[in-house]
């Protein structure tokens, strides 16, 4: 199995197999044009996000394989329990999930943040962006 | 680090509801802003398929026949417009308060029909010798209409279909009898449908492909016919074909019953019957009936929204359940001698924007060669000689149907080629 070694914001080297990084259509693009031997630095993104990145795209692909015994409900467990993360992770994990583009998980954290607007007033809505913004300012 | 881009803040509102949208609105201009014009965020709205938390509301004409005035009444049901209260059940019709028709529909205009956010209405002009018909479609809620020229054409049969391109830009098509106008191509046109008439007053979406019963005249047979709503517009496929007499299916509607195509139709001795067809063997089931001895009513307008079809049927409404299979009476009997002739579901959604009087002119032009007389084209050129030939032959039904399914297919793919163009054998 090829890896390719992506390199977070803090400098820390994630080895990963090469089918799971392409799954990050940028990561894709970037293997494409610069070849498996050197590191992918991706600045934009920390360890930690990284981290549930690969987690994410991990339990997935395993659950998508032929042969996997998880159900639908054990899939939707893990999405809920996955985005059940504060606010300021959360954005950074729609930043995250934009800048390395991958769909899924993009789709995954903007319907959870829709889902947070939808059950506050406007004024909270109005300070969880900007204290969000302020965060990490 | 960056805050969200407006890009991603779009991303994340594009999968509120419509009722959530609107409140979203209140935080901040931006956000107004893009909720309110923004085109994209109509297109990533539509992908996202959240614009389905429609407001239904069931408008009911019909001709006091005590005043002899035309009465509209209402039956309302839905989270988002909060002009009436909000029951979770379902009410009885209502008296609309005065002005509100024209809400709906633009002075001297009457509400036809329906679809998707968007409403059909007819308006008279006076002309000195002859009155000349046009028509309107827009959005009640933005009160944007845009008008569409008229066709001389007795309203018999008239059905509004909506869809989306692939942008997210909404398009409209209108059925009216035997024309179709696409607000893409912005002509009236004479789709012929291989020889076949339509026989069911609406289309039904099962599986992303639309569905519609026709007949064919010349064997009397039942058609299932697929009708793309993006494809060219007279590209229908025969899906099957049906001895008419055995089947017994006549003035229908069809609907969408548990993923399957169903059929809401008529029984003679009184009384209305769901079918549903088996797509393995193509026989049409009984699902569910209702019936009543003493009298036989004629099936009037229907409607569906959601899991719920409403059938005008006698003096009264009567609603089924395509979930629980089951019917209810909406309005037995009007009190006020109310005799019905319409019955239009609005469903109100606010992306859905009327962008016609757009149709590129080389699309003009393509439609005006290929249609030449379609304006005059009247009555149907029945001809289709390989079908002709098979029911002489003491081939069964089913049978007929998959040769004609294969012709059709055959028909199709050289209607795109260009080499043999059937429109051309039925003297177009």
């Amino acid at each position: 199995m090829v890896k390719v070694t992506l390199k977070s914001a803090e400098g820390d080297v994630f080895e990963v197999d090469e089918e799971l990084a392409l799954e990050s259509l940028m990561v894709k693009n970037m293997i494409e044009d610069v070849g498996l031997d050197s590191a992918i630095s991706l600045p934009n993104v920390s360890s930690t996000i990284l981290a549930k990145v690969i987690e994410y795209i991990k339990f997935h692909m395993d659950a998508q394989k032929d042969g996997s015994k998880k159900t639908s409900e054990e899939i939707k467990a893990f999405d809920d329990d996955f985005v059940n993360v504060g606010i300021p992770t959360l954005f950074e994990m729609v930043l995250a999930s934009n800048y390395l583009n991958v769909k899924s998980l993009l789709s995954l954290t903007c319907n959870t943040v829709a889902n947070m607007i939808k059950t506050k007033p406007p004024a909270e809505v109005k300070e969880m962006f900007t204290s969000a913004k302020q965060a990490k300012a | 680090m960056t805050s969200l881009s407006p890009d991603l803040e779009l991303e994340i509102l594009s999968w509120l509801s419509a009722r959530d949208a609107v409140r979203a609105q209140l935080v901040c201009k931006a956000w107004a802003a893009l909720l309110r014009g923004d085109s994209r965020f109509k297109a990533l709205w539509r992908k996202h398929g959240r614009n389905t938390a429609k407001t239904l509301l069931l408008l009911h004409h019909g001709v006091n026949r005590k005043t002899s005035r035309l009465q509209t009444r209402y039956h309302y049901r839905g989270p988002f417009v909060s002009i009436f209260k909000h029951k979770g059940k379902v009410t009885r019709l209502k008296h609309v308060p005065p002005g509100w028709k024209q809400w709906l529909a633009p002075q001297n205009s009457q509400p036809l029909v329906s679809h998707g956010g968007l409403v059909l209405c007819r308006f008279m002009e006076r002309k000195t010798f002859m009155n000349k018909q046009g028509f309107l479609v827009g959005n009640p809620l933005t009160q944007q209409w845009v008008s569409v020229p008229g066709v001389q054409a007795n309203i018999c049969s008239c059905m509004l279909t909506t869809y989306a391109s692939d942008e997210g830009v909404v398009f409209f098509r209108i059925w009216l009898n035997s024309y179709v106008f696409d607000s893409r191509l912005g002509v009236w046109t004479v789709p012929q449908y291989q020889t076949v008439s339509m026989l069911s007053s609406n289309t039904v979406c099962v599986g992303g492909v639309c569905y519609r019963l026709g007949e064919c005249w010349q064997h009397g047979a039942l058609v299932l016919l697929e009708i793309d709503d993006m494809a060219a517009i007279n590209s229908a496929k025969w899906v099957h074909a049906w001895c008419m007499k055995e089947v017994g299916i006549y003035k229908s509607y069809m609907l969408e019953v548990g993923g399957e195509i169903g059929v809401l139709v008529e029984v003679a001795s009184g009384g209305l019957r769901v079918l549903v067809l088996d797509r393995g063997n193509w026989t049409w089931n009984e699902v569910s009936s209702f019936l009543i001895r003493k009298q036989a009513y004629l099936l009037g307008e229907c409607c569906t929204v959601g899991s719920l079809t409403f059938a005008v049927w006698g003096r009264g409404i009567l609603m089924f359940d395509s979930q629980s299979l089951k019917w209810d009476w909406l309005e037995k009997r009007s009190k006020a001698e109310i005799i019905m002739q319409k019955l239009l579901s609005v469903e109100l959604d606010f992306t859905a924007v009327a962008n016609i009087n757009t149709p590129s002119e080389k699309m003009k032009q393509v439609c005006a060669s290929r249609y030449r007389n379609a304006f005059f084209a009247r009555g149907m050129t029945r001809c289709f000689s390989g079908l002709k030939a098979l029911s002489g032959s003491g081939l069964s039904w089913p049978e007929i149907g998959k040769v004609a399914a294969e012709q059709s297919k055959g028909v199709r793919l050289s209607e795109k080629n260009e080499t043999v163009d059937w429109s051309r054998s039925l003297q177009f």
